[in-house]
């Protein structure tokens, strides 16, 4: 049971002021401002009120107008009836996906491995490496729409130079960008071209964080070469493949620049791409609505094929401290 | 400066930026110094256009010293977007140019201020001058909204030089003496068609033109486009329209007359060039080659004629008033005076970028002297007498896009050109679908 404060009094203890409602919201704020917490928030709040802004305000809006029916005109609330008319009577909605799909399939595996195969090559030791490193990571700084106009160049069915290649060795080319059957894997070849850039970078640093211990420990054990890639590589690699796949897959599925550019979606629509698609519906025909359903759909297209990659991460990718499950 | 103060600009601050951004904020403004109005007018075009442009909007203020007219030019490439974007955030100029391919689209969604009460004070019978197919193209609806400049026809541009060296007889002789038709087009192309000994064309007859240029070709053999009320693509079901597309693809794929997609890719084979001898093209492209063209005289004849008729395309653009501007009176006497005859003597005569929609300037002899090619201006005046609209509705910019891509293969592919009828199917059963399809979806 508490004293009274005349019993206190009496025993010669000294009464402490109480504080005020006043001084108690000072001493508050006070702590939260010396708080970390507060220094943290205050110093990411330009990111923070951009991104609520600029992010996450746009995406909410887009969300509310996948539901509507909207021309830049008349805001008209429509349900679910965008989703329905994409999902079962727009062939052009499944034509770009497959395009699309197509186009992750190939370029995704294929970027990948030459990447890879590059930062091996770069990560020799070899005198004026870093000559070789700049020359290779070149390619990637031209910007997208002008290395697109280059490789219109390049696909020329009469005067480009994979075609003289090809008639070179007795092969007479294909029409690439014209034809309908090849267009799509032109733009697939094309995607080849940023091989050397930032995915090769990462790749580059995770074979440098690679301890050479483990390469000698390798090594006494008798493995050489591919055995030594394929166990101690690959597997200290994997958390590097990981992040540039689940990276290479959502930007693939944004393929936009080089099908605008270079075909504008044609021949035939063998290059309408899904980003390409809502841009048109978005853009030049004023489907805001579609647009914005559209937008959606390939965010949880994309959200399930990461949720999978990271289901299926834990099977294959190895990082080091961690166990494999 | 109190706290409320802070907060009233930091809330109008994003407002303030976007409508700078797009160009100023609302319609036209009363200038605080001198007490005259200010109309904004938007347009595009080449550097000469905007030269010419500039020049009666200051005429236009020396006329009416009450009025300022803040002309701005915006990129070709960004316009359509810049102006529907402007119209949608209320942010548009008071006077614009819109062009015929997207001006239905706007037209219908209230952006535009009808004309008719504008023009109902002026003299009795104020539109009669003007041609019924230009004033036309302005309506939606039955509503005039657009009063049209840059009107014209599509042309044959042809390369007098190479006409002589094949021996041929002059198309525009031809053309006076009722032999321009389509048979005849196509045996001077393949005899102005020359190759080298590979094989190799070194000049080509003719370009092929995109759509909706060589509509004209499908008209000319019995052939029409869509239904009148443009509901759907008909085409496909029509033997003339067949017959006409056969033909105009067999020129590039059968008389092989015409640069295929490869040949036209590395710009080899333009009309500049001298490389190729007849060139269809709007009436506006005559600035461009004047003024690239040094080395061979070039003119203009209309398009060939068919079995079944002669029409030519004819196109233009509207001058639309905002529906919000501030100073609709102001805006409609800047229109006025940009289709008026001064100007339009100064547009077409001087320039000659297009055809005046005034039939008294398009007959009037300082109109058709010219002292610069081209110089066979009758063209103009008859290409516009068998000048015929294109069906262009609301919808138009998203079927024309899969009516295209859908005959992509007949047009570029060698192998897919042998079949009109089939491709036609193809590409207006996709067209049809969209015109077909719920609106807005």
């Amino acid at each position: 049971m508490a004293e009274s404060p005349d019993v206190a009094k009496a025993q010669g203890a000294v009464a402490l002021p109480r504080s005020t409602p006043r001084e108690q919201t000072r001493a508050r704020r006070a702590s939260f401002l010396q708080s970390p917490n507060f220094w943290g928030y205050f110093f990411i709040s330009p990111w923070l009120i951009g991104f609520l802004i600029f992010t996450a305000g746009p995406m909410l809006a887009s969300l509310y107008l996948s539901f509507c029916k909207y021309d830049l005109y008349q805001l008209q609330w429509v349900g679910t009836k965008n989703y329905e008319i994409l999902l079962t009577r727009d062939p052009l909605f499944w034509k770009s996906l497959g395009n699309t799909a197509l186009y992750v399939l190939f370029s995704v595996p294929l970027g990948l491995t030459g990447s890879l195969l590059i930062a091996l090559l770069l990560n020799q030791k070899v005198k004026g490496m870093a000559w070789f490193r700049t020359l290779f990571y070149l390619p990637s700084l031209v910007p997208a729409v002008a290395s697109a106009l280059v490789w219109q160049w390049v696909f020329h069915p009469d005067a480009g130079i994979l075609n003289y290649s090809l008639s070179l060795i007795g092969i007479q080319g294909p029409k690439w960008l014209q034809d309908p059957d090849t267009a799509l894997a032109s733009l697939i070849i094309m995607s080849l071209w940023g091989i050397g850039g930032g995915r090769m970078i990462i790749f580059l640093a995770g074979l440098q964080g690679i301890s050479d211990e483990l390469y000698e420990a390798a090594s006494l054990d008798g493995a050489r070469g591919w055995a030594s890639f394929r166990h101690v590589t690959l597997p200290m690699l994997s958390p590097t493949i990981f992040f540039n796949l689940i990276l290479g897959i959502i930007g693939s599925f944004q393929v936009f620049t080089s099908a605008y550019v270079m075909t504008n979606g044609g021949p035939d629509n063998a290059t309408r791409m899904f980003v390409l698609y809502l841009y048109d519906n978005a853009f030049r025909y004023f489907k805001m609505g579609k647009a914005s359903a559209m937008a959606w759909c390939l965010f949880v297209l994309l959200l399930v094929f990461t949720v999978i990659q990271f289901k299926n991460a834990s099977k294959w990718v190895y990082y080091e401290g961690g166990e494999k499950e | 400066m109190t706290r409320r103060d802070l907060l009233q600009i930091l809330s109008t601050a994003p407002v303030s930026v976007g409508m700078a951004l797009a160009g100023g904020g609302g319609g036209g403004r009363r200038d605080r110094s001198d007490g005259r109005v200010t109309i904004r007018y938007m347009a595009w075009g080449n550097p000469e256009q905007i030269a010419v442009e500039r020049r009666i909007a200051r005429e236009f203020e020396k006329r009416n010293p009450g009025i300022r007219v803040h002309l701005f030019m915006v990129p070709g490439s960004a316009y359509a977007d810049k102006l529907q974007l402007m119209l949608a955030s209320r942010t548009a100029p008071d006077v614009m140019r819109a062009d015929r391919y997207y001006f239905p689209a706007l037209a219908r969604k209230n952006y535009f201020l009808p004309l008719e009460p504008l023009i109902a004070p002026e003299k009795p019978g104020f539109l009669n001058d003007f041609l019924p197919i230009a004033v036309d193209e302005g309506r939606w609806n039955g509503t005039l909204f657009g009063m049209n400049v840059l009107f014209g026809p599509v042309m044959i541009y042809y390369n007098r030089a190479l006409f002589e060296k094949a021996g041929l007889p002059d198309p525009y002789k031809e053309h006076k003496r009722g032999r321009w038709d389509w048979e005849n087009f196509i045996g001077s192309a393949q005899a102005l068609t020359r190759r080298d000994a590979a094989g190799r064309a070194t000049v080509f007859g003719s370009t092929v033109p995109t759509f909706p240029q060589y509509v004209s070709v499908l008209w000319n053999h019995g052939g029409s486009l869509t239904d009148p009320n443009i509901t759907r693509l008909t085409l496909a079901e029509d033997a003339g329209a067949i017959r006409g597309m056969q033909r105009f693809v067999d020129m590039r794929w059968k008389e092989r007359v015409a640069p295929t997609p490869a040949d036209s890719a590395l710009s080899a084979f333009t009309f500049e060039s001298g490389k190729i001898a007849m060139h269809w093209g709007w009436a506006g492209e005559s600035p461009r080659f004047r003024k690239n063209i040094k080395d061979f005289e070039w003119d203009i004849v209309p398009t060939p004629s068919g079995p079944a008729g002669n029409a030519t395309v004819v196109k233009g653009n509207q001058l639309v008033i905002h529906r919000e501007s501030e100073h609709p009176e102001e805006s409609w006497e800047f229109i006025k005076f940009m289709t008026g005859p001064e100007a339009e003597m100064l547009l077409y005569g001087e320039l000659r970028r297009a055809v005046p929609t005034r039939r008294s300037v398009l007959r009037d002899p300082a109109y058709l002297r010219a002292n610069l090619p081209p110089y066979q201006t009758d063209v103009f005046l008859e290409s516009v007498q068998r000048g015929r609209t294109l069906p262009i509705d609301w919808r138009y910019q998203e079927w024309a896009q899969e009516f295209n891509s859908a005959l992509e293969p007949l047009m570029n592919v060698e192998q897919g050109s042998k079949d009109a009828g089939a491709a036609l199917a193809r590409a207006a059963a996709r067209a049809n679908r969209i015109l077909g399809g719920e609106e807005g979806f």
